[in-house]
């Protein structure tokens, strides 16, 4: 691949979409069809585990304003099966949304109820009440093995043995909640939605209406962000029926409070870690068992806890177990990943305790341990593309001064009286490796410019922004010349695949590559009788297109363009071999593993007496293979600082222990860290360049992995204080009562 | 003919205005309101709600008092304030047209108000006549009544400042503004701070910033810097982080914006 490289990786580029932002005219679901719609406000079961007898909607249907109403029986997506509190069992479009919640509030149901479980630990005892999720109970195992775990504990001079969690549970919080605006036209549904993944929305909706893919128009351009809850089909279903029902169309922009009950939640998960090592501090056995609570959707996200203790360190034994648990509360999904933040929180956890006691401290004890860029994937034996978490490990050190500033546990206070901590974490997840069928679509006009369709929304910082980055680069062209077509559209675009699993930038990115070099080849091909050269000796570059050993032989893109007999289209699709370069000896293209890498690292102040927290120092280093929208990069990157504090010590939403209800159905009552809550001045991205084999241009994934080392806060707080708080978020009540604790 | 030309000199009366010509006394006229807000969408008129204000007032320019009479409004000048010029002129409160006569002036104001369920909004610089419903907010009408969809929404209860716009300069959650409670307040919304082609200073500092992820927040951002700006050109850091703290932003984006809006303080050069 090129290596010179003119238009990746310049922090002068701005986003393309960011003018449009900052007028307010970049469009979100809810901004569509304004003055002509209904809105919905739904009923929620006023039970956590029941059957739904009757529901009688007449009162609602009577309400002035009133103008559609659904329940479980005409809408797919409701059912009479209620699993946790607050669950729909009937939705109302009206002619605002007062009117609706109003008769929402009107809908009278009679319910059969049951026994409900919310603890998971309660869960899993005998006779616990069946949640109904799984079959006849309400947990299962998976388990896998790498070496000899026994004869590893064996080798082990010291070992902890560590039970962690449970982490919090909290849902996403989204700014903009999951909101679809829909209409029909004959027996065609036109959706507007904020969504991570358009196509298989647009798909799974079809499916719940019993609609042939060709009847359902789904286009997605702002999305108020997705950290996972938005890959689905629920909201728009609800708009979709009764739009059709009122035959207007219908808004339903879930409330605050209906965002956080129904739409998906971060899990909570608990750990039991037996982890040993050698009197020199190398790791020998590692036994863990991660506990992951379904809730009432069930889904086993927790297979993946086990990723950062497997991927991170060189460990020649491991029995690695799973459990995933199903309880009565509002259902989970992914957040900016699928288990990796709280179990690396737990995991890096027991790696802190084994370093002291290996009497080595928590760098020190990482950098021994840690997977070198030269070694394989410790169970698949595949080479990994690329590896910078040494890197990241030591421009983080050097970052945070960690040489001068690490002390014992407890063992240092500032003039001021307030303890002194300083922590790391640190991993490897199986993110951004996601070979999806993804598709890329490059139009070039006859000015000479190109538009690209990106089959995916807006869901987060700028990746189309870094699709037209490595369009311009592949075609030649200045960046400006390069923009966004119509995106997120199903109807023009190529399937682009989700927006999730840290794979836009690698992998919808590499099937733009592939979409430029299609449309290269026909570009040379039309530039070759101009320029009196065969296409095979043609470069572009700058704004260029050129005789390759003699670059004063040139056309512009324009001069090329303007004669085109036909109308050049570039296709892509997919992540293909030929993007492959050679990894540590293995041929290109052969397989290997792509990993997402990250380290952190933050210093803080801990207040005794009141146990409060400030951060001193934040920094974040992420392994990005190659920065392609560098000024996006580094966006993501500190937006994971916010997001771990967020994790660390905010995030959390509470259940009535008795009713399953939940009680901070706000952000009132949800906290959610504002500028007064952090300096931000004191915040730090890293990026780690480690030009990955497989990524177009050597770039990684970079989403997950950004947010997911919140557990260097809890190391932090035990430097500070001599106590572990494994169960965030980390309240000043918690670090209060730890302190109380001899 | 802008907001602005109006002066509210009456304490305690917001809704009652009048203006002084160049040696013209003019007389204003409250809102005779007996139908103004009304409980219906524009397509199905359903009921009427009363409010208090049912009789039109006439103000004195100099001092305020509200008289129930045109003629005991020019009775009390003739006593109060000799020597000042007679009334020759009639100006709306509500629009700025004048008006020579006062029958006509009348009749124009009663038309105004027969319009059940009509309010002014003045939105950069503009007024606009909105048919609202007295439990609709400033944001939802704003958006669906106006189309102005750059004010965002993600809470309907203030917490998150999505929706902020300036209201008579001051950063307001438009969600937890009545629409009738903004009736000629001047409104400043995200659209109308490049209302002129070029952007606002602090939207080009965003730009060049790149303080953005997914964008849903920032143009509420954008309002509570300006309103800070406007207010304090020279805000410090910690102005800045207080001033923005009302606004959430999930992507967690926040050092770029507070650097963004730094970058437009005149203090920036001290930092």
């Amino acid at each position: 691949m090129n290596e010179e490289l003119s238009v990746i990786g310049n922090p002068a580029h701005h986003d393309k979409q960011i003018v449009d932002i900052v007028t307010g005219s970049l469009d979100y679901a809810a901004d569509n069809l304004p003055g002509k719609k209904l809105f919905v406000r739904t009923a929620g079961a006023r039970q956590a585990h029941a059957r739904v007898k009757s529901v009688d909607v007449s009162k609602a249907v009577a309400l002035d304003g009133v103008k559609a109403v659904c329940t479980y029986v005409d809408c797919p997506v409701f059912s009479d099966t209620i699993l946790y509190h607050g669950q729909e069992v009937a939705a109302v479009a009206a002619v605002d949304e007062e009117t609706a919640a109003r008769a929402a509030g009107l809908v009278e149901v009679e319910y059969i109820a049951s026994p409900a479980v919310f603890d998971p630990d309660e869960a899993m005892q005998p006779g616990a009440p069946l949640v109904g999720t799984f079959a006849d109970t309400n947990f299962y195992f998976r388990e896998e093995y790498r070496g000899d775990i026994d004869e590893g504990l064996r080798q082990a001079d010291i070992v902890v043995d560590a039970t962690l969690g449970w982490t919090n549970y909290f849902q996403h919080g989204t700014i903009e909640t999951c909101t679809a605006v829909c209409y029909w036209v004959g027996e065609h549904l036109y959706v507007r939605t904020g969504s991570q993944n358009p196509f298989n929305q647009r798909a799974l909706i079809a499916s719940a209406l019993e609609m042939p893919l060709n009847r359902v128009h789904l286009v997605s351009h702002g999305t108020g962000v997705g950290h996972g809850d938005k890959h689905f089909r629920d909201w728009a279903v609800v708009a979709a029926v009764l739009s059709r029902k009122a035959a207007r169309p219908v808004q339903y922009a879930m409330s605050r409070a209906e965002n956080f009950i129904n739409r998906t939640h971060q899990f909570p998960m608990k750990a039991h870690l037996r982890i040993g090592a050698t009197s020199e501090g190398l790791m020998t056995a590692i036994d863990s068992t991660f506990y992951g609570d379904a809730c009432s959707n069930g889904w086993p996200l927790v297979v993946e806890a086990n990723d950062p203790l497997k991927f991170t360190y060189y460990c020649p034994n491991g029995s690695f177990k799973n459990c995933t648990i199903a309880t009565n509360k509002p259902k989970i999904g992914y957040w900016r990943c699928i288990a990796h933040p709280p179990a690396t929180y737990l995991s890096e956890i027991a790696i802190d305790m084994l370093a002291e006691k290996t009497g080595l401290d928590p760098l020190e004890f990482r950098l021994k341990n840690i997977v070198t860029p030269d070694m394989p994937d410790q169970d698949s034996g595949l080479p990994l593309s690329s590896n910078g978490l040494r890197d990241c490990l030591e421009k983080l050190a050097e970052a945070i001064g960690w040489d001068e500033k690490w002390h014992q546990p407890a063992a240092f206070k500032l003039p001021d009286g307030r303890l002194h901590g300083i922590g790391i974490c640190a991993h490897i997840d199986p993110h951004g490796t996601m070979a999806l069928p993804v598709g890329a679509i490059v139009n070039i006009n006859r000015d000479g410019s190109a538009f690209i369709n990106d089959g995916i929304s807006r869901a987060g910082g700028g990746t189309n922004t870094a699709h037209c980055h490595i369009v311009a680069e592949t075609l030649g062209m200045k960046y400006d010349d390069v923009m966004v077509g119509d995106w997120g559209n199903t109807d023009v675009c190529a399937d682009g695949g989700m927006q999730g699993g840290s794979t836009r930038t690698i992998t919808a990115g590499a099937a733009f590559y592939m979409a430029s070099l299609d449309a290269r080849d026909q570009l040379f091909e039309l530039a070759a009788g101009m320029l009196g050269v065969p296409p095979e000796l043609i470069e572009a570059r700058d704004g260029r297109i050129f005789q390759a050993d003699n670059p004063s032989n040139f056309k512009t893109h324009l001069e090329v363009c303007y004669r085109m007999p036909y109308p050049i289209v570039g296709r892509g699709y997919t992540w293909d071999k030929k993007l492959q370069r050679q990894v540590h000896g293995y041929e290109a293209g052969s397989p290997c593993e792509v990993r997402g890498v990250s380290a952190a690292g933050c210093e803080i102040a801990v207040d005794s007496e009141t146990g409060q927290v400030e951060i001193l120092r934040f920094c974040n280093a992420v392994d990005a293979g190659r920065a392609i929208f560098w000024k996006g990069c580094q966006n993501q990157i500190e937006g994971g600082i916010e997001l771990m504090i967020g994790q660390a010590f905010y995030y959390e939403q509470i259940l009535d222990p008795v009713s399953g209800a939940t009680l901070n159905a706000s952000y009132l009552d949800h906290k959610f860290p504002t500028t007064l809550d952090f300096d931000c001045r004191r915040h730090e991205a890293i990026i780690v360049e480690s030009d990955d084999a497989c990524g177009p241009y050597g770039c990684k994934g970079i989403g997950e992995p950004c947010v997911s080392n919140f557990g260097a806060l809890a190391n932090a707080v035990y430097n500070a204080t001599g106590k572990w708080i494994h169960n965030p978020p980390i309240t000043p009540a918690k670090i209060l009562a730890s302190l109380e604790q001899a | 003919m802008r907001e602005d030309r109006t002066a509210d000199k009456a304490p305690g009366i917001s809704r009652r205005k009048f203006i002084t010509g160049t040696g013209v006394v003019i007389g204003g006229l409250a809102a005779g309101a007996g139908s103004l807000f009304s409980s219906c969408s524009p397509a199905d008129v359903t009921r009427t709600i009363t409010l208090a204000t049912t009789k039109p007032q006439f103000i004195c320019p100099y001092d305020g008092k509200a008289f129930d009479s045109f003629e005991e409004l020019t009775a009390y000048i003739a006593l109060e304030y000799p020597g000042l010029q007679p009334v020759d002129r009639y100006v709306s409160p509500y629009d700025g047209r004048e008006f020579a006569a006062l029958d006509e002036f009348r009749s124009y104001l009663d038309n105004l108000f027969s319009r059940a369920g009509f309010v002014r909004l003045n939105v950069n610089g503009t007024y606009h006549e909105v048919h609202v419903k007295a439990g609709w907010s400033l944001a939802f009408v704003l958006r669906e009544k106006l189309g102005l969809t750059g004010t965002k929404t993600g809470c309907n209860r203030g917490s998150c400042g999505s929706c902020t716009v300036l209201v008579e300069g001051l950063a307001v959650c438009s969600c937890l503004m009545l629409a009738i409670e903004a009736e000629n307040k001047s409104i400043v919304t995200i659209e109308g701070l490049s209302g002129s082609g070029a952007l606002h200073p602090v939207q080009q500092a965003f730009v060049d910033n790149d303080a953005s992820q997914c964008g849903y927040c920032v143009p509420g951002f954008i309002m509570a810097a300006v309103a800070l700006l406007d207010r304090k050109p020279a805000a410090s850091i910690d102005d800045i982080r207080e001033a923005l703290s009302g606004n959430l932003c999930i992507c967690g984006n926040t050092k770029k914006m507070v650097q963004a809006v730094l970058a437009c303080s005149q203090e920036a050069d001290n930092e």
